[in-house]
């Protein structure tokens, strides 16, 4: 009988918007640090921009990384099918794909740098890209 | 002759019957709660919905009766039939039939209890528990296809014994015929249906007259003739797919190298394995993974909680038949042996079918007999066993030992339970990341939807990410004792 109070219990606080024991992404910067993806696609179909820097909570990459893009946080999440979907949605234009790829040589991340440049590595200072976000910290 | 030493059907309903459903009513709106977040598959459903819509319903049916290795036009028709009513309304109307499946099956099991009493109404709690928390449940409601096809035959065999355990009647016979003929053309585990017939028959339950229990084999003997003879289906092969084996897997080729030649050890060892993964949960799909972490020292919580469940729950019901032993023995067999009986004949069918290839799921009917055989050993037990007048004040450790376990067995129970709510939020988000990334399934696939097909994708895919978006996912170390 405890089992089925429990999930009654769980239903209605989360159907009031209780939030105790669950996360949901509260911006796309954060559902794509989380690689929640079908949030990350939902989010950009309804408007949200990839580019923008959002807050995000501790708990998605971390203390040091309270402010974030989408596209950034993506790359973090260090799932290549992420930044691939996000491609194929053309939201990753101009500098913005070196930009992330020397995110990604920064985070040795092979599988996303050799998706974001694939015929050569990109042309990076090291440490460069992941020092700026982490300065934003400081900024705020 | 056997004999049943009371009717199946003494007494009215009670309030405890009513408790009992509203109960059952009450946990099927929670699992539907969580059932009904998880979106229509893209990898085991998109192709079947493109198949499905094609042509009429008596093409499909026709159809599926020349594939090569199965033989399942009613699997086939019933999808067609869903997707024809639902006006194109996919998501809302196969993810609800999964939820009215899942009530249907619950209030089945109340009604299999026959609650008449407090002591009746006070094992529905557990066998729900278990109903819902056995692990090779957990297949028939995390995935879809997009009907739940385990599903359907575990509501087909609850129906069988429901059948088969009520009062003598000629339609009770008939309708014998229909849910066999049924099962049998929807999935190859459809025969299990039989086992339920023949078990409950022999254990002296007179439901289903003899004719009719004859006539459900005869069922069973002209599906072989048409399958193996009429149609000449076949059945696939032997070793086509990677299997569990020991502590590890094997890819089909180290199956042919290993027991190409004399398969029967291979055969011996997974109707062995699943018929102790139905009383221990452990080995799972054939693969000793909880002995292995053991010997590894990487045992998870939630291990520790599904073999204690399931173990407590496999003596209990052993402790019944051994207090049964005697009237067994005379062949008096009343409801509750009816089940337990059924229960062990279905988990002897249900591993010996499993003989080529054994998983959690394909065990679902034995597992949910499972259910109703610890529900019913629970009550006589446990419950039933407690002494009255003077001696029941007097301190026995033997009672106090029995509580004891029964708390610890409920307990685990209850977070086996909410666990298969925990994975089904999973599944939930799992399955709309599929969906997000469709198109590079689909590359990888080397498919191409074109035309009608592209289409549903969009549609099913803007159900999945849009229109029905992502619940929020659970957090916190609490959540070791729970995932499977």
């Amino acid at each position: 009988m405890a089992s089925v109070a429990a999930v009654v219990l769980f239903a209605v606080l989360e159907a009031a918007g209780n939030r105790s024991i669950t996360m949901a992404p509260a911006n796309i910067a954060e559902a794509a640090g989380l690689a929640n993806a079908s949030e990350v696609l939902r989010l950009l179909r309804s408007g949200a921009d990839v580019t923008r820097v959002l807050p995000a909570r501790p708990e998605i990459i971390s203390s040091a990384i309270p402010r974030i893009s989408a596209l950034e946080a993506a790359v973090w999440s260090r799932h290549v099918e992420l930044v691939h979907m996000l491609d194929d949605q053309g939201v990753i234009l101009g500098d913005e794909r070196r930009r992330l790829a020397c995110l990604a040589a920064d985070l040795e991340i092979d599988d996303i740098v050799k998706y974001l440049s694939p015929g050569a590595p990109p042309a990076c200072v090291a440490g460069q890209v992941v020092q700026e976000i982490r300065d934003r910290a400081k900024q705020h | 002759m056997l004999s049943s030493s009371r009717s199946p059907e003494t007494g009215e309903p009670t309030r405890w019957t009513v408790a009992a459903y509203v109960y059952a009513l009450v946990a099927a709106a929670g699992f539907g709660y969580f059932l009904f977040a998880v979106p229509v598959q893209l990898t085991d459903s998109f192709g079947n919905l493109v198949q499905v819509r094609t042509g009429t319903l008596w093409s499909q049916i026709y159809a599926q009766l020349h594939q090569a290795s199965y033989l399942r036009p009613l699997l086939w028709g019933h999808l067609r039939v869903i997707a024809d009513l639902s006006g194109g309304h996919y998501y809302e109307w196969f993810r609800w039939w999964h939820v009215g499946q899942v009530a249907v099956l619950m209030l089945l099991f109340v009604r299999l209890l026959r609650v008449r009493t407090p002591a009746d109404f006070a094992v529905v709690p557990l066998g729900l528990a278990a109903l819902a928390g056995v692990h090779t449940f957990a297949g028939t409601v995390r995935e879809a296809f997009p009907i739940n096809t385990f599903m359907t035959i575990l509501l087909c065999c609850f129906v069988a014994a429901d059948l088969a355990l009520g009062p003598p009647r000629w339609w009770r016979s008939v309708m014998a015929c229909v849910v066999m003929v049924f099962a049998a053309l929807t999935v190859e585990s459809g025969l299990l249906v039989a086992v339920v017939f023949a078990a409950a028959w022999l254990a002296g339950a007179r439901g289903v007259s003899g004719r009719g229990v004859m006539a459900v084999v005869a069922v069973v003997a002209g599906y072989l003739w048409l399958r193996f003879v009429f149609l000449d289906v076949g059945s696939p092969g032997l070793m086509e797919r990677t299997s569990a084996f020991g502590f590890g897997k094997l890819e089909p080729r180290d199956l042919m190298a290993r027991f190409g030649a004399n398969p029967l050890p291979f055969y011996v060892y997974n109707v062995v394995s699943s018929i102790a993964s139905v009383l221990f949960a452990e080995p799972r799909a054939g693969e000793y993974a909880m002995t292995r972490d053991l010997l590894a020292h990487e045992l998870k919580t939630w291990q520790y909680v599904a073999v204690t469940a399931s173990t407590l729950g496999t003596l209990v019901i052993a402790a019944f038949a051994w207090a049964r032993r005697g009237e067994w023995w005379r062949l008096r067999f009343d409801r509750d042996d009816q089940l337990v009986i059924i229960f062990v004949a279905m988990t002897g069918f249900n591993a010996f079918i499993s003989y080529a290839y054994t998983k959690d799921v394909i065990m679902s009917p034995a597992g949910a007999f499972f259910a109703l055989a610890l529900a019913v050993a629970t009550r006589r037990v446990a419950i039933g066993g407690v002494p009255e007048g003077s001696e029941g004040g007097r301190f026995s450790w033997r009672t106090a030992v029995a509580t004891v376990l029964l708390c610890v067995m409920s307990s685990a129970w209850a977070i086996r339970a909410v666990g298969i709510h925990v994975g089904l939020r999973h599944s939930a988000l799992v399955m709309r990341n599929e969906w997000a990334y469709a198109d590079l399934w689909f590359a990888n696939e080397g498919q191409r939807p074109t035309g009608d097909a592209v289409r549903l994708k969009d549609q099913l895919q803007s159900d999945a990410v849009s229109r029905h978006p992502a619940p929020a996912f659970f957090v916190g170390d609490w959540l070791r004792w729970f995932e499977d």
